[in-house]
């Protein structure tokens, strides 16, 4: 595949304002979000938050109620504007031909997207994604995680420059989830956008070069990771092990004006200290002269987890208000 | 109530209020005078007698032909036995004056004045076959009339003659030296019978319509419509006209059966000889034609087609083809059916011996001699050349062992599971690539 | 660029219609109907011979053509449940909604589909001409070419009760009730004319005015229904082709493929409302 060109300003998925009711019940609400060229994004959000009707727009299957997007510039089912060629799609549950073997399966496809060299690709796509021995297995008996390899070799057949995944890791084990996530930094490396949908928030967290978090069909934030982590982080959390540890200590830290949570769990103590400074002398000298001694201290940062967490409260209240 | 169940009960109500009982068209069983299209009506074999109530609203008649109407003034009662109306001509009988018109939508389309009409059928036939209107009637009739008065006078003439003969045989027994020497003469014959039968004149109009629906209606003389007179009219025409066949073998005599169809194919198993009669046989739509023929008769709608035999062929040869192709000609024979006697079952079917005139013949027909010949195809020669819709198949077949019809049933099963086996056959198939060089591709 | 597009949606309803077809000729089921039909032919055969020897003498127009009739609805009627089948299971299971992530629209995806039941038409129809001569030159009853012409005449029928079963396929979404709509839908048509030939009967007028008049209603009902079922059209045609008449021949498959294009508007429009995403 040729490297295209990764111009900042390439967008490769632009949504404007879109908005999708079903049954007055409203899904999307003006949701605005860019996708560049050659990025990983990560759209966030938990379930029943919208991710897949934005895929499903994205695609051409479901029509919004309002707004206007568009995808490697063209707007529509993906079948009018043969932009099926360029796109790949990863659904969240696997649909598959049960009664075909992962090689007729995959020939299906092949001849569907015209691939040149079915049987050459169809091969390396096995072997890459280790189920070669596989290849003359019905679907029916592969387990959840080989449907998701499948599914995941079906959508690269074409060599597509766009890769929309839907809940990738579901049903994959500790090895697949890896085994996908280097599967995907090695797309991207070669040139391919990636459009990853997921609520594993810890494998967007790993993957993503860009996350938007999505959460009841409003776009709440959209950013690099390292962006959220500094907007939210008002401070510097910190999990320092002591030994004879006692309540002085706990008191004197408690009632130092930098701490502004503590938080113990056996000799484990977890605070954050607020501003800029570096407060780790005084808070080591507090521990020691209250009779601590310090055998372990490590910096903690904020987890998308926890920013998810932070963000939606936040933003939801904010949407409340609006 | 919402929308979708209000239109469920407007539905039931108009259903059950269709099904309230309206005044169903009782049959009248008192006789009420009303005016009847009466007459002779040609059904492609023969003329029959028609009467058309008033309860009757349509008259069917045959196209391109002629056919004796009239309409009278008559008494009508049903006659719950054979569920018709009836007419009593006795009590009234009066026929109405005037000219018949026939429209086509709103075109008039012919007017008729009554005529003098007879039916005329052959002395050795029950079928009028004939119409003839006008003087040709009153000429025809008045011939019939003195071919009656001359028949009567030979037959008077052949009964003294008789008589005299029976006198002389009686005289030759008592005195036999009378007449040693003078040798007997010859029994009188009989008067030549008369030529053919000619009805009684009627006054009719004589309606001869292309295919189609038209209305009737009399006016009289000021030219107005005779009210209770207007009737529908319908003609109808053959759909195809061809041969049938009445197939008959001698040891199923009674056993026959009908061909009709040109793509129809005589199947024969055992008999040594077939007997084909021909007949000349018209399609007509079974609807209409039963409606031609029998008004009255009260039959459920029917949407099918309907073959009548309209008379035998006589004359005509039969071509037979065998399986080389090569021609061959018959005539048609008369035959006479012969049980045979004693304990033995079944019938003898011999030709007439034209040298002994009391043997009658059964049928006419054409023999096909099985034990001696392999007839496939058969035609009639008319004028020098095949008839159309003659033309039939014969086949004789031998039974076959019921196991071996079986046959394409288990080729068919089999063709399945060879299908499924060669499907998982190929599933287990190795790649191309691993067979050529037995390692994964990069 | 149109004729781009054209290519590539011939290509894709040729993929579809190859895998479609396979998938079908591949399966028992279809061998197994043939050979029912197969057996009903040899079992009249044999009646045949029956007759002839009893009576030594047996008139028919074709052998087999009861045959052909049986042939054409059973093959209309399976290919019909075949497809609403095929094509919800494809929307229950969501493989059409996989496809139509890709190049696959729903005009192609029906069209693909019918394409498939036709070329699965056209192999039973092989297989039972090639079964109907060995039965010929085995009986020596007469094999006639126009049961070839009259089972390709079956084609128009073929395709609008394949569509039919496309029509309830997208509209239930669901095999079960798919194969059951369909079922009752030929349950009823075959309900009202066997009530139509036993009703409307003028003799039921002088036994009760009701059912006489139930009669009229349900003689109306399935008058409207041979202008608008496939069977009834196959049937004249068949009738039309014994008599040679081709205007009507020709009448009636325009008849079928017009309900055909009515079915395939029906089927387009219903997936393009309920979508294609398995519910």
């Amino acid at each position: 595949m040729s490297t295209p060109d990764l111009s900042a300003e390439d967008c490769v998925i632009q949504l404007k304002d879109i908005s999708k009711s079903y049954a007055g019940l409203s899904v999307l609400r003006q949701l605005t979000l860019e996708v560049k060229r050659g990025e990983i994004y990560g759209f966030l959000g938990p379930n029943g938050s919208g991710k897949t009707t934005t895929i499903m727009i994205l695609l051409g299957i479901e029509k919004p109620s309002s707004g206007s997007y568009s995808i490697l510039g063209q707007f529509g089912r993906l079948s009018a504007s043969q932009l099926w060629r360029k796109v790949g799609f990863v659904p969240e549950q696997q649909h598959l031909y049960e009664n075909n073997t992962a090689w007729e399966y995959l020939s299906f496809f092949a001849k569907l997207y015209q691939v040149s060299h079915p049987q050459r690709i169809i091969s390396q796509w096995l072997d890459r994604m280790g189920l070669a021995e596989k290849r003359n297995t019905e679907l029916a008996h592969l387990s959840n995680g080989q449907r998701q390899k499948l599914s995941i070799a079906r959508a690269l057949l074409h060599d597509p420059e766009l890769l929309i995944l839907d809940e990738p890791v579901q049903g994959l084990d500790p090895m697949g989830v890896r085994d996908l996530r280097m599967l995907i930094k090695e797309l991207n490396q070669q040139g391919r956008t990636v459009f990853l949908s997921s609520h594993v928030l810890s494998e967007v967290e790993k993957t993503a070069d860009r996350v938007g978090i999505l959460y009841q069909g409003v776009l709440l934030a959209e950013d690099s990771m390292a962006s959220i982590r500094t907007r939210l982080e008002q401070g510097t959390v910190y999990q320092i092990e002591v030994l004879q540890l006692n309540e002085q200590i706990l008191a004197a830290l408690e009632n130092a004006d930098f701490v502004s949570t503590l938080h113990c769990e056996g000799t484990t103590i977890t605070l954050k200290v607020t501003g800029e400074k570096d407060y780790r002398d005084a808070i080591s000298k507090c521990i020691v002269q209250h009779g601590g001694s310090i055998i372990g201290w490590t910096r903690k940062e904020i987890s998308l987890e926890e920013a998810f967490m932070t963000i939606t409260d936040q933003q939801v209240a904010q949407w409340v208000d609006r | 109530m919402n929308a979708p169940r209000r239109l469920w009960f407007l539905f039931a109500f108009l259903f059950m209020a269709g099904c309230v009982p309206g005044t169903p068209g009782l049959p009248k069983s008192d006789a009420v005078p009303e005016y009847v299209y009466t007459g002779s009506i040609f059904d492609g074999i023969q003329y029959g007698a028609v009467l058309s109530p008033a309860e009757q609203d349509t008259l069917y008649l045959l196209a391109d032909t002629v056919n004796a109407v009239v309409v009278k003034r008559t008494e009508v009662y049903f006659w719950e036995i054979t569920q018709e109306y009836k007419a009593d001509w006795e009590k009234l009988n009066q026929p109405l004056d005037g000219t018949l018109e026939i429209y086509q939508g709103n075109h008039l389309f012919q007017k008729l004045e009554r005529q003098s009409q007879v039916l005329v059928r052959q002395y050795d036939s029950q079928l009028f076959k004939e119409i003839v209107f006008g003087p040709d009637a009153l000429q025809r009739f008045q011939a019939y009339q003195n071919d009656i008065q001359r028949y009567r006078k030979d037959y008077e003439n052949h009964v003294k003659a008789q008589q005299q003969y029976s006198e002389e045989l009686w005289d030759r027994y008592q005195n036999p030296d009378k007449y040693r020497n003078v040798p007997l003469r010859k029994e009188p014959d009989l008067p030549p019978p008369l030529h053919e039968f000619v009805s009684e004149v009627a006054l009719t109009y004589p309606l001869s319509l292309p295919v189609g629906s038209f209305t009737m209606r009399v006016v009289d003389s000021n030219g107005r419509a005779v009210p209770g007179s207007e009737k529908k009219l319908k003609t109808i025409q053959p759909r195809r006209k061809g041969i049938s066949y009445v197939v008959y073998t001698e040891h199923r005599w009674t056993n026959q059966k009908t061909s009709r169809e040109p793509e129809e194919v005589i199947y024969v198993g055992a008999a040594d000889s077939l007997f084909l009669q021909p007949f000349v046989q018209h399609e007509y739509y079974a609807d209409d034609y039963l409606n031609l023929t029998e008004p009255q008769k009260k039959h459920a709608p029917l949407d099918d087609w309907m073959w009548v035999d309209i008379h035998p062929l006589s004359g005509e040869k039969l071509q037979t083809r065998d399986a080389k192709n090569h021609p061959g000609e018959r005539d048609l024979i008369p035959f006479q059916v012969q049980q045979l006697p004693g304990p033995k079952l079944g019938y003898l079917i011999v030709p007439v011996d034209p040298n002994r005139p009391e043997s009658t013949p059964s049928f006419s027909a054409y023999k096909i001699d099985l034990a001696r010949e392999t007839v496939s195809a058969i035609g009639i020669i008319d004028q020098h050349s095949l008839r159309g819709g003659a033309d039939r198949q014969i086949r004789r077949i031998a039974n076959v062992n019921p196991l071996v019809l079986i046959l394409p049933v288990g080729i068919t099963l089999s063709l399945g599971l060879i299908a499924v086996s060669l499907r998982k056959v190929r599933a287990n198939e190795p790649l191309p690539e691993r067979k050529k060089n037995g390692h994964r591709c990069s | 660029m149109m004729r781009a597009r054209l290519a590539s949606d011939l290509r894709t309803i040729r993929t579809l219609a190859v895998r479609s077809f396979a998938e079908t000729i591949q399966s028992l089921g279809i061998y197994v109907a043939l050979s029912i039909i197969v057996l009903s032919v040899s079992l009249t055969l044999l009646v045949y011979q029956d007759i002839l020897a009893t009576d030594y003498v047996l008139v028919l127009s074709n052998p087999f053509s009861l045959a052909l009739v049986v042939a054409a609805v059973m093959f209309s009627i399976y290919l019909g449940a075949l497809s609403c089948i095929s094509i919800a299971k494809e929307k229950e299971t969501g493989t059409l909604f996989i496809l139509c992530a890709g190049p696959v629209n729903q005009v192609n995806f029906i069209l693909g589909h019918l394409v498939a039941q036709l070329l699965t038409f056209l192999f039973m129809t092989g297989v039972l001409l090639v079964d109907f001569f060995l039965m010929a030159q085995l009986t020596q009853f007469y094999f006639s070419v126009r049961v070839l012409l009259g089972l390709l005449y079956a084609v128009f029928a073929v395709s609008a009760i394949s569509l039919l079963g496309a029509f309830l396929a997208v509209l239930t979404g669901r095999v079960r009730a798919g194969v059951l709509a369909f079922i009752v839908v030929l349950l009823v048509g075959i309900a009202l004319q066997i009530l139509d030939s036993f009703l409307y009967n003028p003799d039921l007028r002088n036994v009760d005015a009701n059912l006489f008049f139930i009669g009229r209603a349900v003689h109306a009902m399935n008058a409207v229904l041979q202008w608008l079922s496939p069977f009834a059209h196959l049937l004249n045609g068949f009738q039309a082709l014994a008599i040679q008449n081709w205007s009507l021949v020709w009448l009636n498959g325009l008849a079928s493929i017009l309900f055909a294009c009515l079915f395939l508007f029906l089927t387009i429009r219903v997936m393009e409302t309920r979508g294609v995403r398995p519910e």
